[in-house]
């Protein structure tokens, strides 16, 4: 079982990230929402369609930007998109119309005869986005858009994404990457172990569960690490990442001072808290194995 | 927009009998079978190329070398005997490929369905779309070399003009046998079983290259379950209709056994396909 007893709406015209480690049962979720992963009891629906019953109708108002590469590879990119219109009924002159927009759209136009394989991975996610959407949908779901691109393929896609919030498409999105989330995400949803841990906004979250201002100290050297951990222990909650120390409480400059006071050789500074800390928190936490 | 509220249960279960019944597919099937053919278009000469010529060539050999030293069949000249069956076994292999290597390839380099499964198409689809596409594709081709054969005379009687029906319901009976093993293997290796244990067993005792009446009696039993040995019947009379060989009782229980076998295989291999893809 993927996932177990999970409960959430999406108003339309948001956009909603999960979060969570791998397995923690994004992509089933993404799954369920246009009936690819069967649901074995409870009840799921999208702009009013059960799910299960009317999975084709729901898949019509959707679309479903997969983790992996499933562009077709024995088509070129205008193929990939005429043809997948023609899987939604789209046909004709309304296909290739709708085909030339989002090839423009995503600055396909000049690569429009260009085999799969010969694009670079930022490319060809640009092919599956545009493909998503090229029967206009209510609803998009993106799982991991941009994991494994390079920081400007990534800016590329989260302009189109941004773009296409304005323009008032639903989105649903997982991700890894907390800047990704806190740029694009109006609220997120926290996964771990196929359950919901946390929703909210993301300055919701962050303001409950990490405060203002967090105390980092960077420390890559895991005994004087553990050692520092024992030193300040009891003066706030901490955690531990690969190589720091975070400090979490209600005030942050006066923490810094009491930190200093007992460590002063600590490379300790103050920073606000972001999604990162949620994370790691709640990782830290309910998700450790 | 939407409520979600999934609460644990166990799987349902499916009973054997299921795996008979016909699903329904959507009209977006030929939205999928559309896809194959452009797709066919961009590498056609490479596709074409083997399964027109490996009939040729098994015509060449076994028509006019072996023919050469072979006595008349039922009072019909080797050559003019075999060559129309012919067109029946590159049906079989042509069938077979696209739904076991060509469909796991679908599956899994890159993973194709999974996109058309995001889109209204159903799993019903997808399955279906394989089996009409590679019975479609050996009609095409059994088309193309049946034109050839009747251009140099090899298919005198005008009933050889529904011949490619006739190899269209062999390739789906065959692609639909195929479909069972592209839904259950775990590694394309795999496949060769089906093909020493399945195919080419088929292929020898199909009645193509030798009449099967001389066999023994267990052999010709085992040959009555063959596809191909029916549809080498009814091609070989739909070819010749004359002496021996004219339309007949023994045609019509041929057809008969076919039909009733598209009955049996064709949902068979749709469901059980539609499991291997169900999540």
């Amino acid at each position: 079982m993927a996932v177990d007893a999970i409960d959430f709406d999406i108003v339309e015209g948001e956009c909603v990230g999960f979060l969570g480690p791998n397995g923690a049962g994004k992509s089933s979720t993404m799954g369920m929402l246009y009936g690819r992963v069967s649901i074995t009891a409870g009840t799921l629906t999208v702009a009013g369609l059960d799910v299960a019953t009317r999975g084709p109708e729901v898949r019509r108002l959707t679309g479903v930007v997969a983790q992996d590469d499933t562009t077709d590879h024995d088509l070129d990119v205008e193929g990939n998109l005429l043809s997948y219109a023609r899987y939604f009924g789209i046909t004709g002159r309304a296909a290739r119309e709708r085909v030339d927009e989002l090839l423009d759209f995503f600055q396909l136009s000049e690569r429009r005869h260009a085999r799969i394989d010969d694009l670079s991975g930022g490319l060809r996610r640009r092919v599956m986005i545009a493909r998503g959407l090229v029967n206009a949908p209510r609803l998009l779901i993106l799982d991991e858009p941009t994991t494994g691109l390079d920081p400007q393929a990534r800016q590329a896609v989260w302009q189109r994404l941004r773009a296409l919030r304005r323009g008032g498409v639903t989105m649903v999105l997982t991700t890894h990457y907390m800047e990704e989330a806190a740029e694009l995400c109006d609220r997120i949803v926290m996964m771990g172990k196929g359950k919901i841990l946390l929703e909210g906004t993301p300055a919701e979250l962050v303001r409950e569960r990490a405060g203002e201002q967090v105390v980092e100290i960077h420390e890559p050297e895991p005994a004087r690490r553990a050692a520092l951990a024992a030193r300040i222990n009891g003066l706030a909650e901490v955690e531990q990442s690969a190589d720091a120390l975070y400090l979490y409480g209600a005030d942050g400059r006066a923490l810094l001072d009491r930190v200093l006071r007992l460590a002063p050789e600590a490379r300790a500074r103050l920073r606000p808290a972001n999604l990162e800390d949620v994370y790691l928190r709640l990782t830290g936490r309910e998700l450790a194995a | 927009m939407s409520v979600a509220s999934i609460p644990t249960a166990v799987d349902r279960r499916r009973s054997p009998l299921a795996l008979l019944t016909w699903p329904r597919p959507s009209r977006l099937v030929f939205a999928i079978l559309r896809r194959h053919v452009d797709v066919f278009r961009r590498t056609y000469a490479t596709n074409l190329f083997p399964h027109f010529v490996d009939p040729l060539l098994w015509l060449a050999a076994f028509g006019l070398g072996l023919g050469g030293y072979m006595p008349a069949i039922r009072g019909v000249d080797y050559l003019q005997w075999f060559a129309p069956a012919m067109l029946v076994s590159s049906a079989m292999w042509s069938a077979a490929y696209e739904c076991t290597y060509g469909t796991y390839i679908r599956l899994k380099y890159p993973p194709l369905f999974e996109s058309m499964l995001a889109a209204p198409t159903t799993l019903a689809d997808v399955a279906y779309s394989e089996v009409l596409w590679a019975g479609g594709k050996s009609a095409a081709y059994g088309t193309i070399i049946l034109a050839v054969l009747a251009v140099v005379g090899l298919v005198p009687a005008w009933t050889g003009l529904f011949i490619p029906v006739a190899i269209l319901a062999e390739g789906i009976i065959i692609a639909s046998i195929s479909l069972v093993f592209a839904a259950t293997v775990r590694t394309i290796d795999a496949f060769a079983f089906y093909y020493t244990l399945g195919v080419t067993p088929m292929f020898v005792l199909s009645g193509i290259f030798f009449p099967l009446d001389q066999m023994p009696v267990a052999l010709q039993w085992l040959a009555w379950l063959n596809p191909l040995a029916h549809t080498a019947v009814v091609v070989r009379a739909l070819a010749l209709d004359s002496g021996a060989f004219a339309l007949g009782g023994e045609v019509l229980r041929s057809l008969v056994w076919l039909a009733v076998a598209m009955a049996v295989t064709l949902p068979i291999g749709v469901n059980l396909m539609r499991r291997r893809l169900a999540r």
